[in-house]
């Protein structure tokens, strides 16, 4: 059977940009990821965090790591499950039955970008309006935004790398945005 | 630009969201029994106040969620916002 996986290609055909000790922007094709809307209060939400072996977080805008995926809270029905398998999805649909939720696989939907060096907030502040310092925005948080006009997941890792998801239509957009933003400070 | 508490996110820029007029207007109990005026006083007639107003907007660009606000209509500050279906805090002085 022919591998279909050669085939593939990411929106941004895996760029890379500068170098860690300024600013390193790259992009990070084809994670899987899931989309799960649930009631914080239904008893499905029960069974999917049996299935996931974690509780899901409650506080919009907080996350969970292990080794297998990353969990977005992205609203206070709604999460992202970053690094999920095809597995968890079957799973899931199996344990919850006929119950009121809803699990979508939207690998194919978003692009990843992962900005880190010592500048990436920086880089990051040219265009994004929320507060990025550490105090409002610490290690493991997420927020969903806009960013040079284009609707973005911001997740920033426990090791200060920002993980940028972005829609792959409007990829190559801010991957301008990006490079832009970046320039005065590969030179430094 | 103003900037919105939202119940969830906490504050966000104006730009994130759009805005969904006054709050707190019931669904008509019996919509069948309206005629063209009371049908359309519930539809487009809304309150001008000036001062304290209490409106709702949805989060569109993060957890897209609707929820409720005070605004000062005269110079755009806002008071408490809180959760639909939760208790309406008092009018902010």
């Amino acid at each position: 059977m022919v591998n279909l996986k050669q085939f593939r290609e990411s929106p941004l055909k895996g760029s890379k940009l500068g170098s860690k000790s300024t600013i390193y922007l790259q992009e990070k094709p084809f994670a899987t990821t899931l989309e799960i809307r649930v009631k914080q209060t239904s008893g499905a939400k029960g069974k999917i965090e049996k299935v996931l072996k974690i509780k899901l977080p409650t506080k919009v805008g907080s996350t969970f790591r292990n080794k297998d995926f990353t969990v977005l809270t992205l609203g206070p029905d709604w999460w992202m499950i970053v690094g999920a398998t095809t597995n968890h999805e079957k799973l899931i649909r199996k344990s919850t039955g006929s119950q009121f939720v809803s699990i979508v696989d939207t690998s194919a939907q978003r692009t990843f970008i992962e900005v880190s060096g010592k500048y990436a907030q920086a880089v990051l502040e040219h265009g994004w309006e929320n507060d990025l310092n550490v105090q409002n925005f610490p290690g493991g948080s997420c927020a969903q935004g806009i960013l040079a006009r284009t609707p973005v997941i911001i997740y920033y890792g426990p090791i200060g790398v920002y993980h940028l998801y972005v829609r792959a239509s409007f990829a190559q957009h801010l991957w301008n945005f990006l490079t832009d933003a970046a320039t005065e400070y590969l030179a430094k | 630009m103003l900037l919105i508490n939202c119940p969830w996110c906490g504050p966000r820029d104006e730009t994130e969201f759009h805005y969904g007029s006054e709050a707190h207007i019931a669904y008509p109990e019996k919509p069948e029994e309206l005629n063209d005026e009371q049908w359309a006083e519930y539809i487009f007639i809304r309150n001008n106040p000036k001062g304290w107003y209490a409106e709702r907007w949805v989060h569109t660009a993060s957890c897209r969620r609707w929820f409720n606000v005070w605004r000062n209509t005269i110079n755009h500050e806002f008071g408490p916002s809180y959760k639909p279906f939760t208790k309406q805090p008092s009018r902010p002085k």
